[in-house]
């Protein structure tokens, strides 16, 4: 495991000049947007640059050299996991400084409660993305998991856009859930939020490493 | 080491039936055409294919179930599959570093400066034989039991491949219990460096002997038609039709030297084997001596 950390630390740092770039973005945009922009903007490309150490991995038919190495295909599902955990974690911390930093010099206040419930929203938003395109990754290889996630997040999108509609024509009133929801103390709802994230993330881990095992090189 | 017994993989175009044995100490060449099998082979030891049927076992466990512990006991060699060409070797000694618990650093940053690797160079921009080099390197820095490769000369010129063959040497020299497998099908760096050689042809195992055997004992015998029609076949292992006749691999070449003193019987090598054992078109010798 510490091996494979090292090896996609070292894949990532291969492209500082391209991080660096995205970094700058992100304090030259949090001044014009909203608060929640750049710990959203930054956690995903943290996990984009996590998720993209699978397709370097790939690149070359590196796959098969890489697993006579002391490595596990279990191991290396649950690296790619936890690494990129790591990854949208540290990108969303920085995300959480710029915003507060720039809040502070720009003057433009910051209701902290606020802006950190909602950062934590994102933040267990892009870990169920990362523990969705993970093992969608490892399943299709670098070419075809782009076709699946457009499926996927466009199927999401849909869902979402389709929902209500069909709701209403169904005549489905789900106003009072959504009060229901509300009404629920904030630590309930805190603690089921991370609940859920933590259980998508098991599953997502149980399912790489099934696609893991399966595999041939 | 390695056993497989009646091992299989079938593909759509092409199945892999082979049993092998490779002892503790020795050093085993596995040839063959381009396609016959000689990766898949490979990758089946390495645990990297799932085999359709048949037994594996290697250092005492099934590929499949090998745990990171047990890969730190072999080092292997791919032809086409390296680290990351982004990748300068500073990285892959930081990663070897963290990856095998026996790496030795000492040994590896020496031979790169002996072999001419730079430290601060991506691997993308090295030489076919620098690449070939790196990758047998990785594979001989943390005192691994079993070396598996596969092709490590393949592409590269005679000094690359005898510097290759050389660190080779060095490695197994330092530890008799070390065993290897290497697959090529540069037959002259096989003669020079292994104890025992597995011909594959189609995904079947048609050879398999010892070097000192094939090269002393093992002969070519050129024959005219009539000759050949009256050429005690006992010990022809394979003929092939020829402009002047034929010429017959004999696994017994004192007998025919002996016993026919006027033909022309030569010395084989290991092409000159394949050749006459996978190339061409070939005489069915045991039916022509039944009738």
């Amino acid at each position: 495991m510490r091996g494979l950390i090292e090896k996609d630390i070292r894949l990532l740092l291969q492209r500082k000049k391209a991080m660096a770039l995205l970094a700058a973005m992100a304090v030259f945009l949090s001044v014009g947007m909203d608060d929640s922009f750049v710990t959203s903007y930054l956690s995903m490309v943290g996990m984009v640059l996590a998720v993209s150490t699978i397709s370097y991995d790939e690149f070359d038919n590196g796959h098969p050299f890489m697993f006579t190495l002391p490595i596990s295909r279990k191991g290396y599902a649950a690296e790619k996991l936890l690494f990129g955990s790591g990854c949208i974690i540290l990108c969303w911390l920085c995300g959480v400084v710029i915003q507060c930093i720039v809040s502070t010099i720009t003057g433009k206040g910051l209701d902290f409660a606020s802006f950190l419930s909602g950062a934590f929203i994102y933040l267990a938003v892009f870990l169920i993305m990362l523990s969705v395109l993970v093992p969608v990754e490892l399943y299709f290889g670098m070419e075809k998991a782009r076709v699946a996630m457009v499926v996927i997040f466009g199927g999401c999108f849909a869902a979402g856009m389709l929902g209500p509609k069909l709701a209403n024509a169904l005549k489905l009133d789900i106003t009072p859930v959504v009060e229901n929801l509300k009404r629920l103390p904030k630590g309930g709802l805190i603690g089921g939020g991370v609940t859920l994230t933590l259980a998508i993330m098991a599953l997502s881990c149980l399912i790489a490493i099934r696609v893991m095992e399966k595999k041939e090189f | 080491m390695i056993k497989m017994n009646e091992l299989t993989k079938v593909y759509k175009d092409f199945d892999l039936n082979i049993s092998m044995e490779i002892a503790p100490g020795s050093v085993v060449g596995l040839i063959g055409k381009n396609g016959a099998g000689k990766s898949t082979t490979i990758k089946a030891i390495l645990g990297l294919i799932r085999p359709t049927s048949g037994k594996i076992e290697v250092l005492g466990k099934d590929p499949m179930d090998f745990s990171a512990k047990d890969r730190e006991e072999i080092g292997a060699c791919l032809a086409d599959s390296g680290f990351s060409r982004m990748f300068y070797v500073k990285d892959v000694i930081a990663v070897l570093k963290k990856m095998y618990k026996d790496f030795d650093e000492e040994f590896f940053r020496a031979r790169c400066k002996e072999q001419g690797l730079p430290l601060d160079k991506a691997i993308g921009d090295f030489s076919t034989g620098m690449k070939a080099k790196l990758r047998v390197l990785t594979a001989i820095s943390h005192k691994a039991k079993l070396l598996i490769l596969d092709e490590p000369t393949s592409g590269l010129d005679v000094m690359a491949r005898n510097d290759i063959l050389d660190m080779l040497r060095a490695y197994m020299a330092e530890d008799e219990e070390r065993s290897m497998l290497i697959s090529s099908h540069i037959s002259t760096d096989l003669e020079g460096l292994c104890d025992e050689i597995y011909m594959i042809s189609n995904g079947r195992l048609v050879l398999h002997e010892d070097t000192d055997i094939l090269l002393g004992k093992y002969g070519i015998i050129k024959l005219s038609e009539e000759e050949y029609a009256k050429l005690d076949k006992n010990y022809i292992v394979s003929a092939k039709k020829q402009p002047y006749g034929y010429d017959c691999l004999t696994n017994e070449k004192a007998f025919y030297m002996e016993n026919y003193p006027t033909t022309a019987i030569e010395n084989s090598n290991i092409d000159s084997i394949i050749i006459l054992m996978l190339g061409g078109e070939h005489t069915d010798v045991k039916e022509e001596s039944r009738s």
